[in-house]
């Protein structure tokens, strides 16, 4: 077989390395070089698939990107599967393993092969709207068919074992497609020094340029071609970027580009599978040339018909000649190429031109190819392959004439080009509608982008030369450097043709053979006619009726012909129909691409305290606080999760306990306008907090809703650390200074976080006296160091703050010191205190002995629309200060006032065993009414083991005017707990124990 | 002077952990690798204020000059003080000298500035090898290329999804200043992006 289609040496291949790999079961073998396309057409391979649709065989139509037909599941393993690749595109390697994409459920029993096969016909667009609907009942049962055998390829079902990088690129001017135009500037950039990347698509350089037949600079194009090449790698600022495509061009010059490093090379990467380059280009020059169009007739997806390009570079690239006998249609002059090289390779060939008076037709005569005028093929037939084609002339009137038929086993056809214009419009500009091209070409460019080529309708050799050379002369211009449009002499014909859409039948279009347009989803020329009758006049919902253009080709092949059969038949020209929006990505990107490294334990920074190696080694289990990781509670063999907390909160109350609060947000203020500062930042007043003592305060937002709390500390005269929660370090950080440097920049204070900075232990228990009092000197009695005072000290050797402040109601002492020596702080403190059995806690314990004191947590207990009066902190508002804080108008507000609004309470419930759900709505006393008057929600909620019960704090509707009434918290649907409104303080209401 | 607290923050080197504490050292793979170097025994000293105010002072007392043009640093033996922003300086130097220079500067300052030890709270290595610059593509989305990015340029950047302060040192070398709570992930992100070349690692 493979001596039978492998006719001549491509200039791709090397015949003396052969390859194996395995197509739908079978084993096949092509040569280094090959794509699986070529490989499979040299082993005589024409059905690449069934059709979306109707299930037709589908051949390969392309040799490139814009392939709708070929395309195929790669993979040789559950993870490596890779759906939707076009076999024009993948080269073999060892061992490939690849699979025809469509065919579910088995591709002997082709489900939806046979409904499109017997019913195509009555399967118009719209289908499954018109059809499926009734009876309703079987919905469910229409549904489970479809979603199966609906969509293209298979998502892997196994972790993707390679990897992926994502690389900001920079340059000066990016030139993508590397074709005679995009390689001729890329050499006069290079020259100037200036910073050049230059990017293609495919694997090998030239474009149409590597099938072309022309001389340049008295050199055959491929000598060129590769002449260009060594110049451009000797080139230092030059960077030359093979099998990558620009798939976006976003706005300031910001282009996507997805390289593949091994898909062509391994079915599992060594190292880098595909890269994603984020390329910042100060100038862009879009050199991404046409694509080939082909013709509308009837029965135009049988295998074997493909671009006249494809055949030329089957021929010459990879020495395929998928078949023996070729016909050509063409209404332009490029396709001559197709006829010549199939003709060089040994093959018989006849062209069928519509125009009458095609210039090449006396030379193809003198080289035995034939040529007839002024006809078309309007019908292709065969089964699995195309055997004939039915050609006739055309009329003046558009019906056809001298009907007759020509045997034949491949057919080729050229409708003209379609510049490649989908960058160009990613950011929003529509193509422009070309008459004399019948074209739609790009729209104009920024002041730092150029067009060039065929991209722009400029298809003469010596005029892409030369508009290259213009384009690039200018862009460098631009960026500053000095250059020289190259001169570059040119052998080639000149190529002229005429646009054709669709070639009429014998038939009306509606009962005619089909027409293809879309190939990959089975979108017709009758189908669009039809959409048109049924009053879709917009492109946008035409393609959205038909699915013209939804394929993964996104209709490259097939939307321009579309949009030209819906003008004609809306009766309007192809300019006023227009484009459907072109979006990024030019071609499917894997996912594994776009998430780079940020996969698994690289998704999000995980933050760490210095703490974090000895938590682990005591089997700390750890909750996520923002990235924070910190400890949740230390189980002990055995322990249930209740039974561990039980005993970290007895410890707190009864001994000691310790607590990581490194993570605590934390602002050193200096200014000697810091107190001022203060001042207007919270709603309680700061002015005369004393150096060596601590104050708790409340930030409230400029609507007096309650946004952070924490506690502040006077480090001298003009020097403060403020400490913020977890969560709010961040932004209470930009907090301060937006409003330090938009409202009141005449302050002289800075602010710096120092969260990371200090390590911070905080040992709490009646207990912790005594441990701390073995590792530092100074003087801890409660008269020395009083409840909110903060001392420097010396604890286990280490410079530290020590800060008298509590958050579980026992005597605490908070100990920073720098984060270097926090592990050997924390090491020591454990150490020291063994002999009162200290326990270290996590947050969970830390929350329900907060809870018991009634003391909010920040984002819990409130959600912004919480003032300080509503938690039933008004003792926090100090309306009284000279200048006004912020919130304090908000808050004044008549809303603010009401006596009614939600106000945070605490709650018993009447089933002491029972913790209520956080999130559970409250009603007042009608359970059963529909809607419910919801009252409020409980925030916070625990078993306490000091209590001896459970407890809640809510935000209740009234609540502090309801002490003692009862409600209905909802535990889920229809079900209800019963809940005593009570304080917020279930322990220790007068403070004692953390005064001692 | 009492209006600021000066307290010293360094303890016996015995207790000290650095945030990248559990990295190991390793030897020599290949001539190609990534070079990291780290750098945890050193202080880190925030400088805010006017430039007018604060360049006599930090003059006199470091005998290196402020510098005062956006992205730039100036260094001198084992002190560095780099540009963070129009009223932001970031000063490496021994960490035995911390409070002494912090006490100076304070005294020779004529008026109001701010000065933060943030010792623990960031660390710095180094990154050096041929394909340094490869490395760093895939992880900050600024250009690096030394036409734009010469020696001693240095600029605060994303690194990942955290931040870095990055200053090129020399051709193949930068300078990399991550917060402690980050460092681990900048550090594991660093050995992904570095696999394919392969890492060395020191201690100094």
């Amino acid at each position: 077989m493979i001596k039978k289609h492998r006719v001549c040496e491509g200039v791709l291949i090397d015949r003396s390395r052969p390859v194996r790999f395995r197509f739908n079961g079978h084993d096949y073998t092509g040569f280094v070089g090959d794509t699986l396309a070529s490989a499979l057409l040299a082993n005589g391979v024409l059905v690449f698939g069934r059709s979306f649709k109707y299930g037709r065989p589908r051949g390969v139509m392309t040799a490139g990107v814009e392939e709708p037909n070929a395309i195929v599941q790669v993979g040789a393993m559950a993870s490596t599967e890779t759906p939707n690749v076009r076999a024009t595109q993948q080269e073999i390697y060892e061992g490939l393993v690849a699979r025809t994409t469509n065919g579910w459920p088995s591709i002997s029993f082709d489900m939806m092969g046979g409904l499109g096969r017997a019913f195509g016909r009555f399967m118009p667009p719209g289908f499954y709207y018109k059809t499926l609907m009734y009876p309703r009942f079987l919905w469910r049962t229409y549904e489970w068919f479809i979603r199966h055998s609906a969509g293209i390829g298979q998502a892997p079902s196994q972790p993707d074992p390679d990897r992926y990088d994502k690389l900001h690129r920079y340059c000066d001017l990016l030139i993508i497609g590397a074709g005679p135009a995009g390689l001729s500037a890329a050499l006069t950039a290079g020259k100037t020094g200036a910073r050049v990347m230059l990017i293609e698509d495919q694997a090998y350089l030239g474009g149409q340029l590597a099938v072309s037949d022309a001389n340049i600079n008295k050199l055959p194009s491929r000598e060129w071609l590769s002449q260009t090449s060594t110049q451009l790698s000797l080139l230092p600022t030059v960077e030359l970027l093979t099998r990558t495509t620009a798939v976006g061009w976003h706005d300031h010059n910001y282009v996507v580009a997805h390289e593949r490093l091994t898909d062509h090379t391994a079915d599992q990467a060594s190292d880098v599978r595909q890269r994603i380059h984020k390329i910042r280009a100060k100038a862009v020059l879009l050199t991404t040339g046409a694509h080939e169009r082909p013709m509308v007739f009837s029965n135009n997806d049988l295998p074997g018909c493909m671009l006249a390009s494809a055949v030329s570079a089957y021929v010459r690239l990879y020495g395929v000649r998928p078949g023996s006998r070729l016909v050509v249609a063409t209404s332009n002059d490029s396709a001559y190429q197709a006829a010549l090289d199939w003709k060089a390779s040994g093959g018989d060939v006849t062209v069928v031109d519509a125009r009458s008076e095609p210039a090449a037709i006396d030379d193809m005569h003198r080289k035995g190819i034939k040529v007839i005028p002024d006809s078309v093929v309007y019908e292709a037939r065969g089964r699995l392959r195309v055997r004939g084609v039915k050609v006739a002339s055309q009329t003046i009137s558009g019906t056809l004439a001298n009907h007759h038929e020509i045997a034949c086993d491949t057919f080729a056809s050229s409708a003209g080009w379609s510049p490649v214009v989908h960058l160009a419009s990613h950011t929003g500009n529509k193509p422009v509608w070309d008459d004399t091209l019948g074209a739609f070409l790009p729209p104009s460019p920024p002041s730092n982008a150029r067009y060039a080529g065929a991209v722009k309708g400029t298809y003469a050799l010596t005029d892409i030369f030369n508009e290259a050379q213009t384009c690039v002369v200018e862009l460098l211009k631009y960026l500053g450097f000095e250059s020289r449009a190259e001169a570059i002499a040119v052998e080639a014909p000149q190529l002229t043709g005429i646009p054709i859409f669709r070639i009429p039948h014998e038939k009306p279009v509606s009962k005619a053979p089909p027409q293809f347009v879309d190939y990959q989803l089975d979108v017709t020329a009758a189908s669009i006619e039809l959409a048109t009758r049924e009053g879709y006049e917009s492109v946008e919902h035409i393609k959205r009726y038909t699915a013209l253009g939804f394929g993964t080709d996104q209709g490259k092949l097939s939307n321009v012909n579309g949009f030209a059969i819906a003008a004609n038949a809306l009766g309007k020209t192809t300019a006023a129909v227009g484009t459907t929006m072109f979006r990024p990505n030019y071609t499917p990107v894997s996912f594994g691409a776009m998430a780079g490294r940020e996969a698994n334990t690289l998704f999000d920074p995980i933050r760490y305290t210095a703490m974090q190696p000895w938590h682990e080694a005591h089997g700390g289990l750890f909750e996520n606080v923002g990235q924070w990781k910190r400890p949740w509670y230390y189980p002990q063999p055995g322990e249930s999760m209740q039974d561990t907390l039980n005993r970290e909160c007895t410890s707190v109350r009864s001994g000691v306990g310790i607590l990581d609060a490194s993570t605590l947000g934390k602002i050193d203020i200096q200014g000697p306008d810091a107190r001022v500062f203060l001042n207007r930042i919270y709603t309680n007043a700061w002015l005369k907090l004393g150096v060596g003592k601590c104050r708790y305060g409340l930030m409230c937002g400029e609507d007096g809703m309650v946004m952070d709390d924490g506690v502040t500390a006077c480090l001298a005269d003009n020097h403060f650390l403020m400490t913020t929660t977890t969560g709010g370090a961040a932004s209470v950080l930009e907090w301060l200074e937006l409003w330090h440097q938009t409202e009141w920049p005449e302050l002289n204070v800075y602010f710096n976080t120092v969260t990371d900075h200090w390590a911070t232990a905080t040992l709490s228990g009646p207990k912790s006296r005594e441990v701390l009092a073995k590792l530092t000197d100074i003087d801890l009695s409660a008269n020395a160091f009083a409840f909110m005072d903060w001392r420097e000290a010396r604890v286990a050797e280490i410079p530290a703050r020590v800060f008298r402040i509590s958050f579980t109601g026992e005597l605490s002492y908070e100990i920073n010191v720098n984060a270097n020596y926090g592990l050997t702080l924390w090491e020591r403190l454990y150490e020291a205190g063994a002999e009162f059995d200290i326990t270290p806690y996590g947050t969970e314990t830390m929350h329900i002995l907060r809870a018991e004191k009634g003391f909010i947590i920040v984002g819990q207990d409130t959600d912004g629309s919480v003032t300080p009066e509503d938690l039933g902190m008004g003792w926090a508002i100090a309306n009284k200060k000279p200048f006004s804080f912020i919130g304090k108008r908000g808050m004044q507000r008549e809303d603010c006032l009401r006596k009614d609004r939600k106000q945070l309470v605490g709650l018993l419930g009447k089933d002491p065993i029972r913790v209520l759900p956080e999130g559970g709505q409250i009603v007042f006393e009608d359970v059963a009414k529909i809607p419910a008057d919801m009252v409020g929600h409980v925030t916070s909620s625990y078993m306490s083991p000091t209590l001896g019960r459970t407890f809640a704090l809510a935000l209740v509707r009234g609540g502090l005017n309801r002490m003692g009434e009862t409600v209905q918290v909802s535990t889920g649907p229809g079900t209800w707990a019963a809940a005593e409104i009570t304080g917020t303080v279930f322990y220790d209401p007068d403070g004692d124990r953390q005064h001692v | 002077m009492s209006d600021y607290l000066l307290m010293e923050q360094m303890a016996d080197a015995k207790l000290h952990a650095s945030p990248l504490s559990h990295v190991e050292e390793s030897t020599p793979a290949s001539v190609s690798s990534i070079v990291v170097t780290l750098v945890e025994k050193l202080a880190h000293l925030v400088i805010r204020g006017e430039p007018a105010i604060l360049a006599t002072p930090v003059h006199d007392v470091l005998a290196i000059s402020l510098p005062t043009q956006p992205l730039q640093a100036e260094s001198r033996d084992d002190l560095c003080i780099r540009w963070i922003s129009p009223d932001e300086w970031l000063l490496t130097l021994p960490e035995q000298d911390a409070l002494t220079t912090e006490t100076r500067l304070r005294e020779a300052c004529p008026t109001f500035c701010a000065l933060v030890n943030v010792s623990g709270g960031q660390t710095l290595f180094t990154v050096s090898g041929p394909s340094v610059e490869q490395v760093l593509m895939k992880s900050i989305p600024y250009d690096i290329h030394p036409s734009v990015f010469p020696v001693g340029k240095t600029v605060t950047v994303p690194f990942a999804q955290a931040q870095c302060v990055l200053r090129r040192v020399s051709t193949n070398r930068f300078e990399l200043i991550v917060r402690r709570s980050f460092a681990d992930y900048v550090w594991r992100w660093l050995a992904d992006a570095s696999r394919e070349f392969g890492m060395i690692i020191q201690r100094v």
